[in-house]
């Protein structure tokens, strides 16, 4: 979205009344924010509830948002407090990573062609379920929504090195989770 | 450079975030260990980029947009009963005023006696007589006020309600 576009968009939701703006606003947004709260809940009904939990945070934030970031990186924010508070609510279900009894470990230096393979994309969201909330975070805003450093950097108010940093900690430990 | 500090560049170098440099690729082509690390963080790289993205379901818009309307409503009715409960305490010191003006006179006839001291400095009569009846018209003209304020926020609420539907 253009920024000419954005703040028209931005000037009609804060009326408050115009519900043809909010819901553009809506479906504008509702697969940034759902893609990365499906990543960070695991889970269809309970990403359904917090993803609209955002839109309700932004609907009542709308009127005092000052314009000084943009509205999807005001938007990263409202995800990733949302789904701070939910998960310091409700502990997650740590998933197992090994494929039961009778199955080796994976070894990715075996399987070249298999990471297209289903079972290693499971096993590999497996993984980043088990990685700690802001490091998930950013693998699902980085690699699945696309949000480039710069946006997250503004979003988490930190300095995009430690975006970087965290991230690749982040694929670390995805790295050592499947290959343990 | 130690296997250690290869292993601690290894993600960057794959996101393409790090060039490793000339040090880095001397080490990983002789460590077989890194080589592989290096190789899997790779992987990964491509693999978390290929993994899809979920899309909302297909009523999700209409979802949100009904809790707005719900929130909304919730919100507005909230202001309502603040706005009526100011009213109804706004009627009812009305009231209490009228009531203490009526039947105990004794705060009419001070209002009434600080008037007059005031005309009769001036040497003018005094705007009306000794019967309270201005301080009762005045309660009365309160008291219709409230009542018109309190049918004009009711009225308007309603017709909000009729408007959203």
């Amino acid at each position: 979205m253009d920024g000419f576009d954005e703040q028209a968009l931005l000037e009609r939701c804060r009326g408050g009344q115009d519900d043809a703006a909010f819901a553009e606003l809506v479906d504008r947004y509702k697969d940034l924010v759902y893609g990365v709260v499906y990543r960070l809940s695991r889970d269809r009904g309970a990403a359904d509830d917090l993803a609209q939990e955002v839109f309700l945070k932004v609907h009542r934030g709308l009127p005092y948002f000052r314009g000084e970031a943009k509205l999807s990186t005001w938007i990263y924010r409202i995800v990733f407090n949302v789904c701070s508070q939910e998960r310091s609510r409700v502990r997650p279900v740590e998933l197992p990573l090994d494929r039961g009894e009778g199955h080796r470990p994976i070894d990715p230096g075996g399987i070249d062609a298999s990471f297209g393979d289903f079972e290693l994309r499971d096993r590999l969201e497996h993984a980043m379920a088990t990685l700690p909330d802001n490091y998930r975070f950013l693998v699902a805003a980085h690699y699945l929504q696309g949000v480039d450093y710069k946006a997250l950097a503004e979003a988490l108010d930190m300095p995009i090195g430690t975006v970087k940093t965290h991230l690749h900690r982040a694929k670390r430990l995805l790295r050592e989770r499947l290959t343990s | 450079m130690t296997c250690a500090e290869v292993r601690e560049l290894i993600e960057a170098v794959a996101a393409g975030d790090e060039p490793g440099g000339a040090e880095f690729e001397a080490h990983v082509a002789a460590c077989g260990g890194c080589a592989a690390a290096l190789e899997t963080a790779r992987r990964i790289e491509r693999a978390l980029a290929a993994l899809p993205a979920p899309a909302a379901p297909a009523q999700f818009s209409r979802q949100v947009m009904a809790a707005v309307r719900r929130a909304r409503w919730q919100h507005d009715n909230q202001v309502d009963r603040v706005f009526n409960f100011a009213i109804v305490l706004g009627l009812v010191i009305v009231a209490v005023a009228a009531v203490s003006l009526l039947n105990l006179g004794s705060v009419a006839n001070m209002m009434l006696a600080v008037v007059e001291a005031m005309a009769e400095a001036r040497h003018q009569p005094a705007p009306w007589g000794r019967d309270g009846s201005v301080p009762v018209a005045l309660a009365t003209a309160m008291f219709a006020m409230a009542f018109g304020v309190w049918w004009w926020a009711e009225r308007r609420s309603a017709s909000r309600e009729e408007a959203r539907q």
